[in-house]
């Protein structure tokens, strides 16, 4: 069920983003697991700015488009851990890894808890918001431009890259929260398309 | 004519050819000479024989497995052939050569791609050598590639544009795969990479056995084979499958597929023999494995833990239990051993006890007012392999009537 406080939505929200600005949520554990992260590649793991919406994209959302673009992007990386957490599961009675990999494993599947809790306080607050007469809008599906078929390696760094975006992108909707907490946020705005 | 069909996955190109000539409904075995050359025509790496029986209005197929990755370098083949049977002993001479057939990959660089590494998500096993390569638009020497960590050093120039390495002893690191990139020296820019699956030496099956708990259905079990299969976090990118098992059963000659890589079960015929002779058979791409087992069916018999355990008639010094069995296909008896056991200690009334389809048995001698365990097992009779489970109950001796 969902609270119908305000506030406290808004802090658990604020709260959650700030967790998930920690690289150690997602993109170490990914990095442990393809072994990248003691390697040279780690560096080539740079936020690609056609991923998520900037901060000052994000600040100019209305409250409901930014809840539906935050809905979006969650949506988004719990697909690919789900994905990455089916083939843990396929292969792990057969599959030998050392502790650190383990760990990290786990720290995959923790997180992908951790985001459905954090998606699910985004619907409540978006249901708050709706009842207090906002629009709602429809879920923008993210455009599927065919791509050539990319080999493994070039799936790992764009998948590095994306979670390193998406860290970025934890922090600045954690900035945009601030605002709202400070009764500063915009109310309603026409809401660009997912740009994707 | 000559043609030709590539399987970039194995690194592998197929030929097929036509003999022209031959009668209706005639076979007739013949050598075909098969060289094929690297780069260009006159660079000769390879030349072999292939003798087997055509049939008139039939393609021979072929196919050749190369080191080097074929995005790499454009290969070239050609054949020959000589009639190579006692029927025609007048025919041996070769025929000429085929004109030279060019198997080229088409475009390994995509359209705005400078770089790339071959073979792409490639499986080796560890402890085998590895061919890579790489075809660059800007001459080749101011690339630098890493193996994990480690800058390699063997490498070959074949053209201005492809460098090749050749990866020794490539081991195991991680499910996942090993991880290889290259980097243009002066900018340290990252060109491209790799990624290396390297599956482990595949192992004998370990405590492989069977049991039957009937008689009509055997178990066979064995220890979890420590092969890596590769992980790969993209599911809609294929990685070989790791490793598949297979029994095989000599008296009867069939062989069953497991779908699981511990355990497999086999139907027992009504009317088949007790003798088995039983081979696990366990495959990857790289190779087989078996490991045997002969037995006889009734020496194999565990059975299933007894049912409907009762306890009645319980006074101050005796209690009546009572079970039933499952039956087992042979008409048999099974031996059942009946314990007694107080608190931790263990007051051992055991008897064993023969029976068909139900057993009961008095347990006498009991102190009153007293907690024990009573519990039963039972074993095939004719051919002792392993107990079944326990099932029991606990229970109280009534206390003595003051007198």
């Amino acid at each position: 069920g969902c609270s119908r406080d305000y506030q406290l939505l808004l802090g658990q929200l604020q709260h959650q983003a700030n967790i998930m600005q920690s690289t150690g949520m997602l993109l170490d554990p990914y990095l442990h697991i393809q072994g990248w992260y003691d390697s040279k590649l780690k560096k080539e793991c740079k936020e690609q700015p056609k991923d998520f919406l900037s901060e000052r994209s994000l600040m100019g959302l209305s409250r409901q488009a930014f809840l539906q673009t935050l809905n979006a992007s969650l949506g988004l990386i719990l697909d690919k851990l789900a994905a990455y957490l089916q083939t843990y599961h396929v292969n792990m009675d057969r599959t030998w890894t050392q502790p650190k990999v383990e760990q990290a494993w786990k720290n995959l599947a923790q997180a992908e808890r951790f985001l459905r809790g954090f998606r699910n306080n985004i619907f409540c607050l978006a249901q708050l918001l709706r009842d207090s007469a906002e629009t709602a809008m429809p879920t923008q599906a993210s455009e599927r431009r065919s791509t050539p078929p990319l080999d493994h390696f070039e799936l790992r760094l764009k998948d590095c890259q994306l979670l390193q975006g998406y860290h970025h992108f934890m922090h600045s909707v954690g900035q945009v929260l601030d605002r709202w907490k400070e009764g500063r946020g915009r109310r309603r705005r026409h809401s660009p398309r997912l740009r994707r | 004519s000559l043609e030709f069909a590539i399987n970039l996955t194995y690194q592998r190109f197929s030929l097929l050819w036509s003999v022209r000539g031959l009668l209706d409904h005639q076979e007739i075995q013949m050598n075909f000479q098969i060289q094929i050359s690297r780069i260009n025509e006159s660079n000769v790496i390879w030349t072999g024989n292939y003798i087997t029986t055509v049939k008139s209005k039939e393609s021979v197929h072929w196919s050749w497995e190369s080191e080097l990755p074929l995005e790499c370098a454009t290969h070239f083949v050609r054949i020959r052939s000589q009639v190579d049977d006692a029927q025609f002993p007048e025919l041996r001479s070769w025929s000429k050569w085929t004109s030279w057939k060019e198997i080229r990959v088409l475009k390994p660089l995509s359209p705005g791609q400078t770089f790339s590494l071959f073979p792409k998500d490639n499986l080796v096993e560890a402890g085998s050598n590895m061919t890579v390569c790489y075809v660059s638009r800007s001459h080749g020497s101011e690339i630098a590639c890493f193996l994990e960590t480690e800058e390699i050093h063997e490498e070959e120039a074949l053209t201005p544009h492809v460098t090749v390495f050749t990866l020794r002893n490539v081991s195991f690191l991680r499910p996942t795969g090993t991880n290889m990139h290259c980097r243009q020296k002066s900018t340290n820019e990252l060109k491209g990479g790799l990624v290396i699956y390297v599956s482990k030496i595949l192992e004998d099956p370990k405590n492989f056995s069977c049991e039957t708990q009937d008689l009509k259905t055997l178990n066979c079990t064995w220890d979890p084979v420590a092969v890596t299969a590769p992980v790969n976090l993209h599911p809609s990118k294929r990685v070989q499958p790791p490793e598949s098992y297979a029994l095989y059963e000599s008296f009867s000659q069939e062989t069953r597929v497991c779908e699981h890589n511990t355990w497999c079960t086999w139907q027992v015929a009504e009317d088949s023999q007790d003798e088995y002779n039983f081979t696990l058979r366990l495959q990857n791409i790289f190779r087989e494995r078996s490991v045997n087992l002969a037995f006889n069916l009734t020496h194999r018999v565990h059975p299933r833990p007894p049912f409907n355990f009762f306890l009645e008639s319980v006074n101050s010094t005796n209690a009546r239990v009572s079970w039933k069995v499952y039956p087992l296909r042979k008409p048999s008896t099974l031996l059942c051993r009946v314990e007694c056991l107080q608190d931790e200690h263990v007051m051992e009334q055991q008897v064993n006890v023969s029976i068909g389809m139900q057993g009961e048995y008095l347990l006498s001698g009991l102190e009153p007012d007293t907690q024990y365990l009573a519990r039963v097992c039972c074993a095939y009779g004719n051919h002792l392999w392993k107990w079944s489970d326990w099932v029991g109950q606990r229970f109280t001796t009534l206390d003595v009537a003051p007198s």
